[in-house]
């Protein structure tokens, strides 16, 4: 039984080819698109259970040429099952793109792709960095911002895939000792500026043992130790998160407790890292595979607008 | 014009600058505080004098020179200190060695910056500024909030007459221009992250001010309008005297095989402003924007003697009013 009529699901495929080829949805399209995207993601759990194989992502950042060639390289939904860990959006020039594709998959393969909330998936960071801006002048108001910041507010939090992986954009809580504690937040609303679901999106692993005051401002510092201990205690292998630059796409540390996987290669155009992915099969069994940006195919449109202070 | 105050530097007492902008405060204590006009009123003081100035032909005068000498020994440290090729997450850790090395040697240094007993007594209060001034020493990123820092040493420099308004060209077309080489060095040998970046939608992933003063620069310069950025040739021929030029060179040389117009959005909507003193104007507004009214940024920032945390009805000194224009 599918919840998708099948009227519903040949606009969305008719949606995703559109999106693709990284041509925006009309702004009454987006707003159907977000309250299906809302009714889909309220119903998962701040620890969405995720089966293997799945491959396994981290930050996006608005580079949709980059997120098309991660496709390619890893696979296109529903052949390959995905999970994003956040920052979809901002810095880049395709935010809006890249969001609205990601959205679209998952309500029309909900249980092939899952989506989790990045710490710019919120309504303060987006008016800082980009993609209020990005909505403004690609919809010339700021009605899609509303609705995507909206459905960011339904964004599962964290995931376990096959009770093994622990899956979260950030990283750990000094007031989070267990799953259980995290199944127990209110999740729906705007990310706050401290606390247990603010930690979850903003936390680093550092080499300094226990926990420490991040220099981002929000979140926290967390050592080996802390991982180990998380670990243990939850019957976990693995943390899985992104949030951070890696040179190299992934990088392992905390002795293999923590793998940081970052997915948006040459970052903001200028920082020559590669892209990283990590499929995990049936047996569990790890396998990363790393990726630059692909070589650009045709021009942009990219039409002049006078920013507000120049006029 | 009424100006930026100064102390009286026989009976000052300096002390070593602190944070003020606390988590969750509003920015209005700050947007109100004296300092803040007087930062603004610099920044415009500086735009000004290098108005039709050229930075080859500028001359750098003598009280200038053992700053200028400075960064450039700075810059020197590099070569000594180079990358380390070991895994690691992004910023090279070499860059940790090179601000200890800098920290080393910063009281020799400013030492022959700061000539008179008097002005010495200012060294613990610099310190931060200057230090501060090339990246986070954890987080291995720059920023405009970095910038800010070294736009903040100047101005002390200034409060403490190592230089006079004179001089302010010079300032601009040298010192902040060695400044700024030695940021790019740094920014690409060591992998500085972009700190906060706004991406695409950003002005720069790491500058503000040389924009604001390379358009002061060409205010006035009729042969060229905002759209000669396009023009690879120009930009090649004249970088070396218009900062302008030399910022959307490196943007240019850093992103390459993506049109300008998707990488760098912004400055392209600003190369179809009619003239250099409206893209003028409108830098130092973005700035105020941007910077100086962003949390994220200037919470960083410190507050001491000089760069006073004090509101305009706290100033009791009568010769401490301003005029913004």
């Amino acid at each position: 039984m599918s919840y998708l009529e099948d009227e519903e699901i040949k606009i969305l495929d008719g949606q995703i080819e559109m999106l693709s080829e990284c041509k925006p949805l009309s702004e009454s399209e987006v707003k159907q698109l977000c309250e299906k995207g809302k009714e889909v993601l309220q119903k998962e759990e701040n620890v969405q259970p995720v089966k293997a194989p799945v491959t396994i992502c981290g930050d996006v950042h608005g580079q949709f040429h980059d997120l098309t060639e991660l496709f390619k390289i890893g696979g296109k939904t529903p052949d390959t099952n995905y999970l994003f860990m956040g920052d979809y959006v901002d810095r880049g020039y395709y935010s809006v793109e890249t969001v609205t594709l990601l959205v679209a998959l998952k309500v029309r393969y909900k249980d092939r792709i899952t989506i989790l909330r990045g710490n710019h998936e919120s309504r303060q960071i987006t008016q800082v960095y980009g993609f209020y801006d990005e909505c403004q002048r690609k919809y010339g108001n700021a009605n899609v911002w509303k609705y995507f910041t909206e459905l960011f507010d339904m964004l599962p939090l964290t995931a376990i895939v096959e009770g093994e992986i622990f899956c979260l954009h950030g990283g750990l809580s000094p007031s989070l000792e267990t799953l259980d504690q995290i199944r127990n937040l209110d999740r729906i609303q705007e990310v706050p500026h401290e606390g247990p679901m603010c930690d979850l999106l903003w936390s680093d692993p550092d080499e300094r043992t226990g926990w420490g005051i991040s220099p981002r401002g929000a979140g926290y510092t967390f050592g080996q130790d802390i991982s180990e201990q998380f670990n243990q205690a939850n019957s976990l292998k693995t943390i899985a998160r992104a949030h951070q630059l890696v040179m190299n796409g992934y990088n392992w540390s905390h002795d293999q407790n923590v793998i940081t996987v970052f997915s948006a290669p040459n970052y903001c155009y200028r920082c020559g890292n590669e892209a990283g992915i990590m499929e995990v099969d049936e047996n569990m069994r790890k396998n990363f595979l790393t990726f630059d940006p692909a070589p650009r195919r045709g021009e942009t449109h990219v039409t002049k607008r006078t920013p507000d202070y120049f006029l | 014009m009424e100006c930026i105050s100064k102390p009286d530097l026989a009976t000052h007492e300096f002390c070593v600058p602190e944070k003020k902008i606390m988590e969750g405060d509003t920015l209005h204590s700050f947007q109100e505080s004296v300092v803040y006009k007087e930062i603004l009123q610099f920044i415009t003081l500086l735009q000004k004098s290098v108005q039709g100035t050229q930075m080859s032909t500028t001359d750098l005068p003598d009280c200038l020179l053992p700053l200028y000498e400075m960064i450039q020994k700075y810059t020197g440290y590099i070569d000594e200190i180079p990358p380390i090729d070991q895994p690691m997450r992004f910023g090279n850790k070499s860059f940790k060695v090179w601000l200890d090395k800098v920290r080393e040697s910063y009281e020799d240094d400013i030492k022959t910056v700061l000539t008179t007993e008097e002005q010495q007594k200012a060294i613990p209060e610099l310190e931060p500024y200057l230090l501060e001034s090339f990246g986070h020493y954890e987080r291995i990123d720059y920023g405009t909030g970095h910038e800010l820092s070294f736009l903040g040493f100047l101005l002390c420099l200034y409060k403490i007459e190592i230089y006079t308004d004179e001089h302010f060209a010079a300032i601009v077309n040298k010192v902040f221009q060695e400044y700024l080489l030695l940021c790019r060095k740094l920014q690409t040998i060591y992998m500085l992250e972009p700190a906060g970046s706004h991406g695409v939608w950003g002005l720069d992933d790491y500058q503000h001010l040389p924009f604001i003063f390379g358009a002061g620069q060409l205010v006035g310069h009729d042969d060229w309008t905002p759209e000669i950025i396009h023009d690879n040739t120009t930009l090649e021929n004249e970088m070396k005297d218009y900062m302008y030029f030399g910022c959307i060179h490196f943007i240019k040389s850093v992103k390459k095989g993506v049109p300008f117009g998707e990488c760098s959005p912004i400055l392209n909507d600003i190369s179809a402003v009619p003239n250099w003193g409206k893209v003028s104007q409108g830098m130092i507004k973005m700035y105020v924007g941007e910077v100086l009214n962003k949390h994220p940024v200037v919470k960083h920032f410190k507050f001491g003697s000089l760069i006073k945390y004090e509101s305009e009805s706290d100033a009791v000194a009568p010769d401490s009013t301003v005029s913004t224009e």
